[in-house]
């Protein structure tokens, strides 16, 4: 029955002409039949169908009647609408093509935005009940450490009496790598320590095999969990893998375990191998020694647990192991709990944020300057809207027509956009994956294609409701008389519109310039070393297999040697962690008469192991003092470089060259002597301004995994291949972690930042375009009905330049308007950009200066074309025409 | 007020449509001329009422129409009650019944 209605009701809509031609049919008929009627009652032909017609009453009437009844008249109106407004689309392709065009653009830039926000900040994290996840860090409040890494037996003690937490998972990168020695040479694996609760607490099951247990980390078991990914590539996907044993770092693993693709702890780190982190050597790292703080670590609130009742509990444990520990936890009394995902992205929201508050005000924008074509063209249909009227249309038909326009011209910009936000996102997700912690899962879900719909609902209704009720209040008889009765109001209202953009471009503008200017800062910055013709190359060297560390150092010192002696390199050095990719191992200090810290108010120096020729390779300054050497040996008294920084902590400002500190307090420190100074590197990040860091020789202090340092004649890129090789021939089962040239490290820092201003430097452009816009078109219009005006007045002799100015100033006046509120609202918003700027004020004079100067600069010119035109007016065309 | 009554009037005309039908398929102008008859002329369906309501009942599937050929040999469309539409007129026949009943309760009271 329902089918057979569908039917009907299909019919009436596809078959309109039949089914009209049949109603009419119909009528007749009856009419006829009783004009038959009458005629046999003795009535004459004639008289009888006049009398028919009359009984019968309005036909017109009664069709419509009819219409109404027999269903889906809203739907045969809305086509009628929709067929009536691609008509009056397609007759104006100048209006349509600009609106489709701004609405294309607002929507896909908020689409896009928008699936990046969702992507990165509000789809919860791919664990089981992942927003009861926190981290959890250490804290010592008299040093100003809020996030401090854990020892292993404060790990084990922090779980042990933690009731808030569910759980208490811990994990170490600093594996780095674990060679496999693979049948084509060896090759590095991403591998993370654990301890035995991690898979447990993250709830994630493995997609073959077990995770690793609270078990396997007690009794040291060499047990792997592997990747999705490894398990396809090393073991080409078979089940049977798991008991397996492969050797890892030298050493034999058994596969536990196979992890379901796409999991990964903390998106885009790439790790392939979970072992226990008990299987660690002595030797390495001593994981049993409370002041070795190597580990990161994570929980699982209780149920019913806040996270301020976590971190009351965490430090209440912190404290009484302060306590019981003195020697090694003195001061480190707090504790810092985060939600996971809010530590995984990081200061990436603050960012996003405002590039979605940005593209929000875009999509404002296009709503405005949409609002603003409509309004333009309601004005100009004036006319044709009266005649419909006085037909007897009634207003909220009329309105309801204008709508369905604006509608369709909304549906079809919505599409445009969600096409561009799908290329958009694509382009996206690749280069994020990157830049934005989760990038890679950018993409248009039911989520964002739920936003775009909504997008695409609300811009007709902000852009289109005004004009269309506007459109609709038209008196039909002044109207059709040749008054110009509505058109006052809906100038007055273009005008506010107007203003409104250039408020909404001036916020845009201001912070795409408070960025720019931030990223210009960071690019200056000097980071302390030299970049060009640099090449670095990382690696660890296979302590398991050659255990003993005269064998390790020898081979360190090997390639080291090599590499120097090659014809192409002018000079060579190595150093434990590269700038930007680690803050070095933490120093305590105490300098006797100068600086004698009570333990909680220790302060640390950063140490890195270098290379006798590391500054030079790196282009450090010496500024006072030597450099190690040679000289210094393993046996020789500790001896360190130090940089301005750690002068200025330490010594006071004081001359440190021939001073000694000791390594921590007690009786039996170790002793060290400063030989020299150089100059500030920031190791951190090109924002964090340099730490106090002390660099001593690596024979004095011995690494496994190093950085070598290459400054090369010419391109560094070409000496790739003789690095690879030389590696090789000292001892071919030696993997390479990254070779890389510094200027790429220093573009990466710059990425992130680089990135935000480009997207906000395309949203100003767009913001200022779209507001130009608005000026000249409402100028535009201005103009060209204040023609005949004009006219006469020029031909009374007003002067062309007058006339002009006159026009200026007309445009320009809800301009400034707009430019003064903008710059008052941008006044009190600019501090939410405050985290995301370097060396920038929210404040900036200069920024703000310049916004107003070209967006006036920019109205202005949108000003003059209109002002152009009206005086060329001819007179005597203008005051006869119309 | 107005539409209440609007209402009641629509009902009705619907019951006297459907009980026409039941005598057989017919088109407008017959199920007005029958409604007249079997009124005793007092009834006198509005022709602005009844296509409408002919055309409603249609799109409720209470009654299906066909062209066909009329007695004097005229093409004519033919309304037929449905399955549903017969239905429908037993259930408002029993209803105008109570209803009727009722009324003439109330004003026959004393």
């Amino acid at each position: 029955m329902i089918w057979d209605r569908m039917k009907r009701r299909a019919r009436v809509l596809t078959k309109k002409h039949e089914v009209e031609r049949e109603l009419d049919e119909e009528l007749r008929t009856h009419v006829e039949m009783e004009a038959e009627d009458l005629v046999r009652g003795g009535m004459a032909p004639e008289a009888a169908r006049r009398e028919a017609l009359r009984r019968f009453g309005g036909v017109e009437r009664t069709k419509e009647r009819v219409r109404d009844e027999r269903g889906g008249r809203l739907i045969e109106d809305f086509l009628s609408d929709l067929r009536y407004g691609a008509r009056s689309l397609r007759r104006s392709p100048g209006f349509t093509l600009s609106a489709l065009v701004v609405l294309a653009l607002g929507i896909g830039a908020t689409v896009s935005l928008y699936a990046a926000v969702d992507a990165v900040l509000l789809e919860p994290l791919p664990y089981p009940d992942s927003d009861r996840l926190v981290r959890v860090w250490p804290a010592a409040p008299a040093r100003g450490v809020e996030r401090a890494s854990m020892s292993y037996p404060d790990v084990l003690d922090w779980r042990e009496r933690s009731r808030s937490l569910d759980g208490l998972a811990a994990y170490s990168s600093l594996a780095g790598d674990y060679v496999f020695l693979g049948p084509d040479g060896p090759i590095e694996l991403a591998t993370t320590w654990v301890a035995g609760d991690f898979f447990e607490v993250l709830a994630v099951p493995t997609l073959l095999g077990r995770p690793i247990t609270q078990e396997d980390a007690e009794e040291a078991h060499h047990a792997a969990v592997i990747s999705y990914g490894l398990w396809q590539r090393l073991f080409g996907g078979d089940p049977a893998v798991i008991g397996d044993t492969f050797t890892l770092d030298y050493r034999s693993f058994e596969v536990v375990g196979v992890m379901p693709e796409g999991f990964a702890f903390a998106a885009g780190e790439a790790t392939e191998v979970w072992v226990p982190l008990t299987v660690i050597p002595e030797g390495d790292i001593p994981i049993s020694l409370r002041p070795v703080r190597f580990l990161q670590a994570f929980g699982r609130l209780a149920p019913g647990v806040t996270y301020a009742a976590a971190q009351q509990e965490l430090e209440a444990i912190a404290s009484s192991l302060a306590e019981t520990y003195p020697e090694a936890n003195a001061g480190v009394t707090a504790a810092t709990v985060a939600p996971l995902r809010d530590w995984l992205v990081g200061d990436v929201r603050q960012a996003l944020w405002v590039a979605l508050g940005s593209v929000g005000l875009i999509l404002l924008l296009a709503c405005s300057n949409v609002a603003n074509l409509l309004l333009a063209r309601s004005t100009a249909r004036m006319r044709e809207v009266a005649v419909r009227m006085s037909l007897g249309a009634p207003s909220e038909r009329i309105v309801r027509q204008l709508l369905t326009e604006s509608a369709l011209l909304a549906t079809i910009g919505g599409l445009l956009g969600v096409a561009l936000a799908w290329l958009a996102t694509r382009t996206l997700s690749g280069t994020a994956d990157s830049l934005l912690p989760r990038g890679g899962e950018i993409g248009l879900d039911a989520s964002v294609l739920g936003i775009a719909l909504l997008v695409t609902v609300l811009v007709p209704a902000l852009a289109g409701l005004l004009p269309a009720v506007r459109g609709a209040q038209v008196a039909p008889a002044g109207e059709l008389r040749g008054g110009r009765g509505g058109g006052r109001e809906g100038i007055r209202l273009r005008r506010a519109l107007v203003g409104a953009e250039v408020t909404l471009a001036v916020l845009v503008l201001i912070g795409a310039g408070l960025l720019g200017r931030s990223l210009l800062e960071l690019a200056r910055v000097d980071p302390g070393f030299e970049t060009e013709n640099r090449i670095a190359m990382t690696l660890t060297i296979a302590d398991m297999k050659h255990p003993e560390r005269s064998a390790w150092m020898g081979i360190y010192h090997e390639i080291l040697d090599r590499i120097e002696a090659h014809p192409e390199v002018v000079s060579a050095g190595a150093i434990r962690y590269l700038p930007f990719r680690g803050d070095g191992e933490a120093l305590p200090v105490r300098v006797e008469g100068l600086y004698e810290p009570s333990p909680e108010e220790q302060r640390y120096a950063r140490m890195f192991q270098v290379s006798e020729g590391l500054f030079d390779a790196l282009g450090v300054r010496l500024l006072r003092g030597r450099v190690v050497t040679r000289a210094d040996g393993p046996d020789d008294p500790l001896v360190v470089v130090v940089n301005e920084a750690f002068q200025r902590a330490f010594f006071a400002g004081e001359d440190p060259v021939g001073r000694r500190f000791s390594v921590g307090g007690g009786d039996g420190a170790p002793q060290a002597e400063i030989i020299g100074v150089v100059a500030d590197v920031r190791h951190g990040g090109l924002a964090e301004e340099a730490d106090p860091a002390a660099y001593v020789r690596n024979d004095q202090v011995p690494r496994i995994q190093m950085s070598y340092v290459v400054h090369a004649g010419s391109d560094p890129l070409a000496l790739v291949g003789v690095l690879r090789g030389i590696v090789r021939e000292v001892d071919p089962d030696q993997a390479i972690t990254e070779i890389v040239p510094l200027a790429d490290l220093a573009e990466a820092e710059l990425a992130r930042p680089r990135f935000f201003t480009t997207l906000l430097g395309i949203f100003a452009v767009l913001a200022l375009t779209l507001a130009a816009v608005g000026v000249y078109g409402v100028l535009a219009y201005l103009v060209r009905s204040g023609m005949r005006e004009t006219g006469l007045r020029l031909a009374l002799g007003a002067s062309a330049g007058r006339v002009a100015a006159e026009v200026v100033g007309q445009g320009m006046r809800p301009v400034l308007a707009g430019l003064a509120l903008g710059l008052a609202i941008a006044t009190l918003l600019s501090g939410f950009v405050r985290s995301l700027l370097y060396g920038v004020e929210p404040l900036d004079l200069a920024t703000f200066g310049l916004v107003a100067g070209v967006l006036a600069f920019v109205a202005v010119l949108a000003c003059l074309v209109p002002a152009w035109f009206a005086t060329r007016v001819d007179p005597m065309v203008s005051i006869r025409g119309e | 007020m107005k539409k209440s009554k609007a209402d009641l009037l629509q009902g009705t005309l619907d019951l006297l449509v459907l009980k026409a039908l039941t005598l057989g398929p017919l088109h407008g102008w017959g199920i007005s001329k029958r409604i007249r008859q079997l009124s005793r002329e007092v009834l006198e369906v509005n022709q602005g009422s009844l296509y409408p309501a002919l055309h409603r009942l249609e799109d409720r599937g209470l009654v299906s129409s066909e062209w066909g050929i009329s007695d004097e040999g005229r093409r004519a469309k033919f309304y037929t009650l449905t399955d549903a539409g017969r239905a429908q007129f037993a259930t408002e026949r029993d209803g105008w019944s109570v209803f009727a009943a009722a009324v003439a309760h109330v004003l026959e009271a004393r």
